[in-house]
C-alpha cells in the first residue's frame, strides 16, 4: 500500500491529462459550474437588490470553493463592498428606491453587512454548492453501486440544535414529516428516495431551502453520509443484487466489467469473494 | 494548498486479493471503487473531527472541518490501471503531511492571530477601534482595544509568520486508509460476482 506525500495539485492534474487518465465523471470545476444554478435560489436574493454586491458575493463564493482565501477574508471583502456602495442597515443602498429595503437593526441578521448575515450567506451557498456536487458524484453508477443510500447526519456542532427549543422540530421529526422512515432511529434512505427532495420543502418547513441536498434549512449543521451497500442491505433498504435505481441498471455492468469477468474461471470469483469477506 | 494521495495495492495484500487483481484485464474500475472508499473514509473522518475539535476560545465554530469534509466529497479522482490518486484542496489538510508555515501576503508584514473569542474568525481591519502596540525593537506586537472601563484588551497577536506542526490525525491513519482501500477491492469483486449472476 502506498500512502505517498503531497504532490502539487497542478502537476498531478497535468500529468493525468497527459496520460489521458482524467476521470470521466465531472471534475470539481465542472461541478461548481453546475452548482452556480443552485445559488440563484438562495439567500442571496433576499433583501439584496444590488447587482454589484450580488456579483461580489458570487465571486467570493467561487474563491472559497477553490480554496483561494479563507472565509474571514471573503466576509471582509463583502463588507468592504457594502461600505463602498454606501449601504447602511438603517437606510439600505443609497441608490435604491426609498423603502425598497426595510431598515434593519445594525448587527442583526437583517443587516446585510453584519457578520452573522454575511457568514450565513457564504456558509449556506458554499454548503449547497458542495453538496450539489456530492449528490451528482453520488449518482455515478460506481458510486451508486457502492453507496446506494444517504444518511442525514450532524456535521457541525450547534449550541441549540433544532428540536431542543420549545416549538421546534428536530431533524428526525422533520424526516418523518417529510415522508421518510427512520431506520433504527437513523435518517437513512436510498439515494433515489423522494425524502431527499422533500426534506427542505418550504411548504412543510418555514426555514426550508427547497433544495434536494443539504443544507435543507438555514444554519442546520446537517450533512450527508454515504451508506455502503452491505449496510443498506443489512438495514433492509434493498435486497442483495437489487438495484437502488432501476434507471441505473442499464449502466451498472459496463463493458469493462464484462472484460474483467472473462479473467476468472467458473466458480473462481465466488470463491475469491468468499475468501476476501 | 492542494495535496494528493495515491493508493496502490502492493504485494503485502492477501493472496486472495492479489489473485483477484491479477485476474482483471482492466483495473480502472477497481481503482475507481478504491478511490471512492478512501474518499469516503477521509470525509467521514473529517466529519467526526468537525464534531470533536473546538477552538480554544470557546467561540462559535467556523465550520472549518465540516467544509473540509464537503470538499473531499467532490475531490477529483485520477484513476489509472495501476493506482488511483485523490487530490485534496483545502487549507489545513496539508498539515497532515508535514509542518506548514503561513506568511502574510504582500504588502502586509504581519499575521493577526486572534487572542480571544471576540477576535476569532474575524479580520482585524474590520474592527474599527484597534491600535497596534510594539515593544521597542520587537518583531512581534499586538492589536489592542480600549474597553469602556479604560482597560486595554489585546485582541490579536501580530507576528511575521506562524508555523503549524504536522498533525497526522487530520487524516485517517494509514491502517484506516488501507482498510478502506481493501473494502473497495471487495466492492468491485462483489459487483463482478453480481454481474456474473445477472
Amino acid at each position: 500500500m502506498i500512502f505517498s506525500g503531497p504532490v502539487p495539485f497542478a502537476e498531478a492534474i497535468a500529468a493525468a491529462a497527459g496520460k489521458g487518465l482524467l476521470p470521466t465523471s465531472l471534475d470539481s470545476n465542472g461541478i461548481r459550474q453546475l452548482a452556480r444554478e443552485v445559488r440563484e435560489k438562495s439567500l442571496l436574493s433576499a433583501r439584496n437588490t444590488h447587482e454589484g454586491i450580488l456579483s461580489t458575493i458570487r465571486t467570493q463564493i467561487d474563491g472559497l470553493l477553490k480554496g483561494e482565501f479563507n472565509e474571514a477574508t471573503a466576509r471582509a471583502t463583502i463588507q468592504d463592498a457594502l461600505d463602498a456602495v454606501g449601504y447602511t442597515p438603517e437606510a439600505g443602498f443609497s441608490d435604491a428606491e426609498p423603502g425598497a429595503i426595510p431598515p434593519a437593526a445594525r448587527g442583526t441578521l437583517r443587516d446585510l453587512s453584519s457578520d452573522e448575515r454575511v457568514r450565513l450567506v457564504l456558509d449556506t451557498n458554499m454548503a449547497q454548492a458542495q453538496n450539489y456536487g456530492f449528490k451528482l458524484q453520488g449518482m455515478d453508477p460506481d458510486a451508486l453501486w457502492q453507496y446506494p443510500a444517504f444518511e442525514l447526519v450532524r456535521e457541525e456542532v450547534r449550541e441549540v440544535p433544532r428540536g431542543e427549543m420549545p416549538g421546534t422540530q428536530g431533524w428526525p421529526e422533520r424526516f418523518v414529516r417529510a415522508g421518510g422512515r427512520l431506520v433504527d432511529g437513523r435518517m437513512i434512505a436510498l439515494k433515489s428516495d423522494p425524502i431527499w427532495e422533500n426534506l427542505g420543502n418550504s411548504e412543510l418547513f418555514s426555514d426550508g431551502l427547497d433544495s434536494s441536498f443539504p443544507p435543507y434549512a438555514f444554519n442546520s449543521g446537517m450533512g450527508w453520509r454515504e451508506v455502503p451497500r452491505a449496510e443498506a442491505i443489512e438495514l433492509g433498504l434493498l435486497l442483495p443484487g437489487e438495484s437502488s435505481d432501476p434507471a441505473a441498471d442499464q449502466t451498472f455492468f459496463t463493458p469493462e466489467d464484462e472484460e474483467n469477468l472473462a479473467g476468472f474461471a467458473p466458480g473462481e470469483l465466488r470463491d475469491l469473494v468468499a475468501a476476501m469477506a | 494548498m492542494s495535496v494528493s494521495i495515491s493508493i496502490t495495492i502492493k504485494d503485502q495484500a492477501t493472496p486472495e486479493v492479489l489473485r483477484f487483481i491479477a485476474g482483471l484485464n482492466n483495473r480502472a474500475p477497481l481503482n475507481r471503487m478504491i478511490g471512492n472508499r478512501v474518499k469516503n473514509s477521509i470525509r467521514e473522518h473529517l466529519q467526526r473531527r468537525s464534531l470533536q475539535v473546538r477552538n480554544k476560545f470557546g467561540a462559535p465554530s467556523s465550520g472549518f472541518w465540516a467544509k473540509a469534509a464537503r470538499n473531499v466529497a467532490t475531490a477529483p479522482l485520477e484513476v489509472g490501471n495501476e493506482a488511483v490518486s485523490i487530490s485534496l484542496e483545502h487549507p489545513g489538510i496539508a498539515r497532515a503531511f508535514g509542518p506548514v508555515t503561513i506568511r502574510p501576503k504582500a504588502p502586509r508584514k504581519f499575521l493577526a492571530i486572534p487572542l480571544n473569542a471576540a477576535a476569532y474568525n474575524r479580520r482585524a481591519y474590520r474592527m474599527s477601534d484597534l491600535f497596534a502596540r510594539f515593544k521597542p525593537g520587537a518583531t512581534k506586537g499586538v492589536l489592542s482595544r480600549r474597553n469602556k472601563d479604560g482597560s486595554i484588551e489585546n485582541m490579536y497577536a501580530l507576528v511575521p509568520s506562524v508555523t503549524q506542526s504536522q498533525d497526522r490525525s487530520i487524516l485517517p491513519s494509514d491502517a484506516a486508509i488501507e482498510a478502506a482501500a481493501l473494502e473497495g477491492v471487495q466492492d468491485y469483486a462483489n459487483k463482478l460476482l453480481s454481474a456474473s449472476r445477472s
